[in-house]
């Protein structure tokens, strides 16, 4: 008995220790931290900083260079102009067409491209490691070089304003540009599209003056990622760089206004609508504020993932939408937070007063410790997802150096996120989550929703363009 | 039935991040047939484990088209432990991300998500292949979730009927390798509850899958962690290999189409028959494919586009005209799609492409054209590599679809060796004139 007794509790322990429990999610053990690998930086007598992270997993290196003063540094009657810019410096230089260009890009295995951004100019080019040389050197040149042949202008000019004209027939575009226009008011963060008249404005030599004005060495950045050693990254730094000159960088832009006292809702008409884009929000907390990780695991509660509660009460419970989501975003100013949503046009006044009573809800009461537990996984391992390419890890670094965070901010960004409590997060959004004071800007059949709108606002509803005037 | 062999994981593993020239990986297999194959990488807290399933659309009998598409759907839709839509929202509760695919050789199903949380993915993975939740709502509910594709995708796209369907089914003569993945409305309409529930026993057996776990995992425990999830699923006995053998083509043909959703004509061409995968002929037209149709510096866009202006875009390759060259077991086409101007014939499309495919069998390719592709050809690998998940896949088409991982590892020398004389060989023996299948589409959509 006693023997039998005892074969049958050692078969349990064995099929235990074989078979696993289906009936709910295995528990897990906490995410690793991620270590950002080691970089190394210096400076060429030009002023131009470099950093390197040598990363041997691929045979595949990325240089990005960034210049300071973006969109932000350029006139607002000037809109479109960086961003025509970045796309004109890979169209030509000196000795080479822009179909040149992309076949030389094609002969080092990767990729050349320009993009402006509200604080910078940034050029990326990758090739596999063996072609570096031939990707400096062509990085350098449209970087330092960049010729600007009249009929590659008369033809971006040409198609940014088609562009323009497509992104129109798009109410979300026409949300987000009313919104950056009013929470950023009279500061140059609040131009993020252009207009029919400021394309017509953009010409050659405007181009090239703002490039001369821009583009200089000093306070740039050059970042060097992957398969390259220091010898080969100093060398290469100083042979493609050593002797660019150019005067003082472009200042930063200035700090951002003040926190609107009141909440004010915008209204742009597009008749026969049959939703209401909208965007609300208001200036929030940058990345090196003692609290941001407090307000981002917030954000992930409220409405950051599919499992946050605006997700699960306004698209799946009420079923105002298909889309919802929050998010904060980082200029090097300034930041903020900002929830957009496609809803029903029956929906507007519903979905509105939904949307603010989450936001009372995250500043009255903490939310629960599963909701931040779960909010705290998803970041940090999104967070682990983003570093696993080159592209990810470079992309991070670019944004620490641009927007001037702490030299450890992912390396601690983990451990960080895991040391959130939900008295923490609550407070987070009781100082940076204000709906009394938010921008909310609606787009809409304003005959159907104006009333709706009416009861969010003290003041009367203001009716913008599609420029956000 | 395979035979069931417990292997031991061999001892291979770095602990350093290998690079992406080799993947370095250990394997083992399961009572039940399930064979999985591991490879460590520290370097950052994330894994990815995938599955390929043995079977595709060329596997699917006729009147059951789509059914393989229509099943990677079921798997999505819960199972014993898990809720409709918990599948997705569990695996985001972790940080993770998933997808699937359904292909004409195979289905692959993926999860990347933190280190810590595998046994997450695992357990999602063994209860929906051990215990899937198949109910009549759910069929008919993705039936039409499938349909919406269809119409999304082919029905309601500029040249979708063309290239999802007719290529395929004027081109080849076996059905098994004829009809299109996505399916016909008719048969997915015709699927009932016992269908699916037969088409899941028949293939969904751990012996008929391969699993790949790539990324910041200590193998030993990767090993006892899959044992105890799939361990006790029971395999059970399926259908025979589908026949994919086609006669040889009957001369040259000329298909015409039309098309109400095309504002522009288009001509594409297609030749079957192509090599085996891993064959020197078959790397040679996985190059050739490349010089003469992809990119701007291609012959095909240079002579079409650029020099004669009579097309307005270009495309071709091997693997032509839904898939990528090596995601076919069986050998598929090998064709080009060129959209052209209305008042261009396409005569004016198909004399350069006969010619160009001429020159290539009279004289092969130049020494810069074939440097330029292989770095085209070096860097897309690479590039497909840099991830867990990248990796995962290579491994499990090479286990798969050339019957040994270890290809994965092989393959990129092998294609830095073919000459300029093996691609025209190629392009003499598999591109004959005589052999190709033009299809001629006309626009109806208006301006």
């Amino acid at each position: 008995m006693n023997i039998l007794l005892l074969a049958l509790c050692f078969a349990t322990v064995a099929t235990a220790a074989r078979t696993a429990d289906m009936s709910k999610p295995p528990a897990v053990g906490p995410i690793r931290s991620v270590q950002l690998p080691p970089r190394v930086e210096w400076k060429l007598a030009n002023g131009l900083s470099v950093v390197l992270v040598s990363d041997r997993r691929a045979p595949l290196v990325a240089a990005s260079l960034a210049v300071q003063g973006g969109e932000s540094a350029l006139h607002p009657e000037d809109a479109g102009l960086a961003a025509a810019l970045a796309e004109l410096l890979t169209d030509g230089t000196a000795s080479k067409s822009s179909k040149q260009i992309a076949d030389e890009a094609e002969l080092f295995g990767g990729s050349l491209s320009a993009e402006a951004t509200p604080d910078s100019f940034v050029v990326r080019s990758s090739a596999l490691s063996d072609k570096a040389g031939a990707m400096f050197s062509l990085l350098s040149e449209v970087v330092r070089a960049p010729s600007f042949p009249a009929d590659e202008v008369a033809l971006r000019k040409a198609n940014m304003k088609e562009e323009l004209a497509a992104s129109r027939a798009e109410s979300d575009f026409l949300a987000s540009v009313a919104f950056y226009k009013k929470v950023f008011a009279g500061h140059p963060y609040a131009v993020t599209a252009p207009t029919d008249e400021s394309i017509e404005r953009i010409t050659r030599d405007r181009v090239a003056a703002a490039h001369k004005r821009i583009f200089t060495p000093r306070g740039s950045l050059l970042l060097l990622v992957g398969d390259i050693g220091l010898g080969q990254a100093k060398a290469a730094a100083e042979e493609h760089f050593g002797s660019w000159k150019g005067g003082s960088p472009a200042a930063d832009a200035p700090p951002v206004p003040a926190h609107k006292t009141e909440r004010t809702v915008y209204l742009l008409d597009r008749p026969k609508s049959s939703q209401v884009s909208y965007f609300l929000g208001n200036l929030a907390a940058r990345e090196d504020n003692p609290a941001y990780f407090d307000l981002l695991v917030l954000n992930g509660v409220l409405g950051g993932s599919f499992s946050s509660r605006l997700v699960r009460d306004i698209r799946e419970t009420k079923g105002y939408t298909y889309t919802i989501g929050s998010r904060l975003e980082h200029r090097r100013t300034g930041s903020l937070c900002r929830i957009r949503t496609p809803v029903r046009t029956e929906a507007a006044g519903d979905a509105l007063s939904a949307i603010l009573g989450h936001l009372k809800d995250v500043r009255d009461s903490d939310p629960t410790a599963e909701e931040i537990s779960q909010a705290k996984a998803y970041l940090a391992g999104s967070f682990a997802r983003r570093m696993e390419t080159q592209e990810g890890l470079a992309e991070a670094i670019l944004h620490q150096k641009l927007l001037r965070l702490p030299a450890d901010f992912y390396d601690t960004y983990v451990d960080r996120v895991s040391a959130v409590t939900p008295a923490s997060a609550r407070k987070a959004a009781q100082t940076f989550l204000r709906p009394d004071e938010m921008t909310v800007v609606a787009v809409g059949d304003a005959a159907k929703i104006r009333d709706a709108l009416a009861k969010f606002t003290k003041k009367p509803v203001v009716s913008v363009n599609v420029d956000g005037d | 039935m395979r035979t069931a062999v417990l292997a031991a994981a061999c001892a291979l593993l770095l602990a350093t991040p290998a690079r992406a020239d080799r993947i370095d990986f250990s394997s083992f297999t399961l009572p039940n047939g399930l064979r999985v194959l591991v490879s460590r990488d520290a370097s950052v807290p994330v894994v990815a484990t995938a599955m390929i399933v043995d079977v595709g659309g060329r596997h699917e009998a006729p009147g059951r088209s789509g059914f393989a598409h229509l099943f990677e759907h079921m798997m999505f839709e819960g199972s014993a432990h898990v809720p409709k839509g918990g599948f997705d929202r569990i695996l985001e509760s972790y940080g993770g991300d998933n997808n699937a695919s359904t292909h004409a050789d195979f289905t692959f199903y993926y999860e990347v998500l933190p280190s810590n949380a595998l046994a997450v993915a695992l357990w999602l993975d063994a209860d929906r292949i051990g215990a899937l939740s198949v109910t009549h709502e759910a069929v008919k509910n993705q039936i039409e979730v499938v349909k919406e594709e269809k119409r999304m995708r082919v029905d309601n796209e500029p040249y979708g009927s063309a290239l999802y369907v007719d290529v395929g089914s004027h081109s080849f003569v076996n059905w098994q390798n004829a009809h299109p993945v996505i399916g016909s409305f008719a048969d997915l309409d015709a699927a009932s509850l016992a269908d699916v529930r037969s088409f899941f026993d028949a293939y969904y057996s751990p012996d008929n899958i391969t699993m790949a776990i790539v990324g910041d995992v200590d193998p030993a425990e990767v090993q006892s962690q899959v044992a105890a999830y799939f361990g006790p699923i029971k395999s059970k006995p399926r259908p025979a290999a589908p026949d994919t053998a086609e006669p040889v083509p009957a001369g040259e043909r000329t298909i015409s189409l039309k098309d109400q959703h095309a504002k522009l004509p288009a001509l594409a061409v297609s030749w079957k028959g192509m090599p085996e995968r891993g064959t020197a002929a078959h790397r040679a037209l996985v190059l050739l494919g490349k010089a003469l149709f992809s990119g701007k510096s291609s012959r095909l866009y240079q002579s079409l586009v650029k020099e004669s202006r009579t097309a307005v875009s270009v495309d071709g390759a091997l693997g032509f005209p839904v898939s990528d060259w090596d995601e076919y077991k069986a050998p598929g086409l090998f064709g080009a799609f060129v959209v052209h101007k209305r008042d261009k014939a396409p005569s004016s499309v198909k004399e350069p492409i006969v010619s160009e495919i001429a020159r290539v069998a009279a004289a092969g390719l130049t020494a810069a054209e074939l440097e330029r592709v292989k770095v085209k050809f070096r860097s897309d690998w690479v590039r497909g590599r840099q991830t867990r998940l990248g990796r995962a896949a290579r491994l499990l088409q090479g286990a798969l679809l050339d019957g040994d991982a270890e290809a994965a590892n092989r393959e990129l020398a092998l294609f830095m060796a073919v000459s300029g004389d093996d691609i025209r060989r190629a392009a003499a023996a598999y591109l004959k004139p005589d052999a190709a299948v033009w299809f001629t589409v006309t626009a109806g959509g208006g301006e």
